[in-house]
């Protein structure tokens, strides 16, 4: 009887040591929180920040807000419900994220954003950042010279919600504007969606069918305005500028469709965003709250310095 | 008369239902008005920083920096070292906004004009006015060269970089307005020219030749 119970003691106290040794060598789940799997290079921050995540030992999840912030705060009440140990987190809207954030650093999780800002100085631990204005302004710089200082042209917009949206636009126009025979005749958001560009393209066409070059806010609307394009039959008068350096705009500068991009590096954001929480959940506390990762100008001159999403190394 | 016309063709019942409906109408398109506004994209976009100054910030950054030029780096050790060493270069003299193979100097010398372009005096480092090595720059002002070459502004300090950068619009405007008309009016070759600016290098592609110097101060010496 008492050998049994010892027994009972040595299994029951092998059980409660396997627990604590499981717990102690599990290092949790990090959520990657994307605002939307259906553009190509969200997906390649996505899988980056996710593939970073797993390498440093923590389980990944993807939660895709679809543009959504309703979708986007009930991902942030789940994560939150689960327990998660960090977020990376690429915002749907520069103010109307803050709150998802703000809720989850309440919770005693921590977040770091990629790419989209947030506008707050505290409520993330860091916001890793393309410098959208800097590489918009030498952009604006190349539009020039390519125009020969003249013409007219368009401007198709992204989510008027996003930072990132302004600050392209705000950088390509600090250029532009400056000449006075560089005509804008159209300017309309098309939500960084390359369908909806090409809707849109093909209205700006009709209006103003003899424009001579088009700047987009990203790379999916710079394919879509192509696209509208070529349908027209105007690719050889359209120049087409676009910014990202996503897979089909690097192809298409290789191919000169496409006139240039600005490179912007969501490997290295994703994986950066991984790197520092690691850090912080291993106890560093003294993050920059912003860190700008430069844009580089892509053209077809240095197209071979260049493949989709980054640098040849 | 018209009280007995209008009863002629409407019941007291009918009137109250239409004077129901009137209201009705009334107050959604009152709704309507209210919950619904049009604003162009141009106009959105200058409200959502409408709260920062960025003309009173870049003068108190401009007063500021004055105490920080004597940091500024010779310009031909700066150009020495961009030739032979751009790892010192980088790490001694060099400011970096947040990861990037760019690099902001601040960077001052004396020299003798060599050429006025559109957009340049180009100057010849003394002792030997041969070739110009310095652009100094006089148009197309559209860099963060003096702002992130300063080191004395933290991106981390602004909720959104869209203030941030319209900081350096402010600043280049002051360059232009203010501190190169008077020297545009009186230049010509063959001028002794002594500079302080501010440049941004590539560290994987220099482009020094000549180097590009935004100018803080410029002082002319006739011939």
């Amino acid at each position: 009887m008492q050998k049994s119970v010892l027994a009972f003691v040595y299994v029951m106290a092998a059980f409660f040591v396997g627990c604590v040794n499981t717990k102690s060598s599990d290092p949790g789940k990090i959520a990657v929180v994307i605002s939307t799997m259906n553009n190509p290079w969200f997906i390649v921050l996505g899988d980056a920040a996710k593939q970073r995540t797993e390498e440093l030992g923590y389980e990944a999840i993807i939660y895709d807000s679809q543009n959504n912030n309703a979708k986007e705060a009930d991902h942030f009440e789940n994560i939150i419900a689960a327990r998660y140990k960090a977020i990376l987190f690429n915002p749907t809207d520069a103010d109307g994220s803050i709150v998802n954030v703000e809720r989850a650093k309440k919770a005693g999780i921590p977040t770091f954003c990629m790419d989209r800002e947030l506008n707050s100085k505290d409520a993330a631990v860091t916001q890793i950042l393309s410098d959208n204005y800097s590489g918009c302004v030498a952009l604006g710089q190349y539009f020039v010279k390519k125009l020969g200082k003249k013409g007219t042209f368009a401007e198709l917009l992204g989510l008027v919600g996003d930072n990132n949206t302004w600050n392209r636009s705000r950088g390509f126009h600090s250029v532009v504007d400056n000449y006075p025979d560089l005509v804008m005749v159209a300017q309309q958001s098309a939500d960084f969606d390359r369908n909806r560009a090409m809707e849109v393209m093909d209205s700006i066409l009709q209006a103003h069918p003899a424009i001579n070059a088009v700047f987009c806010g990203n790379d999916a609307m710079a394919m879509g305005a192509y696209q509208a394009i070529v349908a027209a039959g105007k690719e050889k008068q359209i120049m087409v500028f676009g910014f990202d350096g996503a897979k089909d705009v690097i192809d298409a500068i290789r191919d000169g469709k496409i006139v240039a991009t600005g490179m912007q590096f969501p490997t290295m954001m994703a994986h950066k965003a991984a790197e520092y929480a690691d850090e912080f959940l291993k106890g560093k506390r003294d993050f920059e709250r912003k860190i700008p990762i430069a844009v580089e100008l892509v053209t077809q001159e240095n197209i071979d310095k260049y493949t989709a999403y980054g640098k040849i190394e | 008369m018209t009280a007995n016309c209008t009863a002629a063709f409407f019941s007291r019942g009918q009137m109250c239902r239409i004077a129901k409906k009137i209201a009705f109408a009334l107050i959604v398109v009152f709704v309507l008005a209210n919950s619904i506004y049009f604003q162009s994209l141009h106009d959105r976009q200058n409200q959502r920083s409408v709260d920062f100054e960025p003309a009173q910030y870049a003068a108190s950054f401009w007063e500021e920096l004055q105490g920080e030029l004597y940091r500024a780096v010779d310009a031909s050790e700066l150009l020495h070292y961009f030739a032979t060493d751009m790892k010192t270069a980088v790490e001694r003299y060099g400011r970096t906004l947040g990861l990037s193979r760019s690099h902001s100097y601040l960077v001052k010398g004396a020299g003798v004009i060599m050429d006025i372009t559109d957009d340049a005096l180009l100057i010849s480092l003394q002792p030997a006015p041969n070739a110009a090595n310095i652009a100094l720059a006089t148009a197309f002002l559209f860099g963060n060269e003096i702002r992130d070459g300063a080191g004395i502004v933290n991106v981390s300090d602004f909720p959104s970089t869209m203030e941030f950068n319209t900081i350096s619009v402010a600043i280049n405007k002051i360059v232009s307005e203010e501190i190169l008309p008077p020297v545009l009016k009186t230049v010509k070759r063959g001028d002794s020219v002594h500079f302080v600016g501010a440049t941004t290098v590539n560290e994987e592609t220099p482009d020094i030749h000549p180097l590009r110097v935004v100018p803080v101060s410029l002082e002319l010496k006739g011939e």
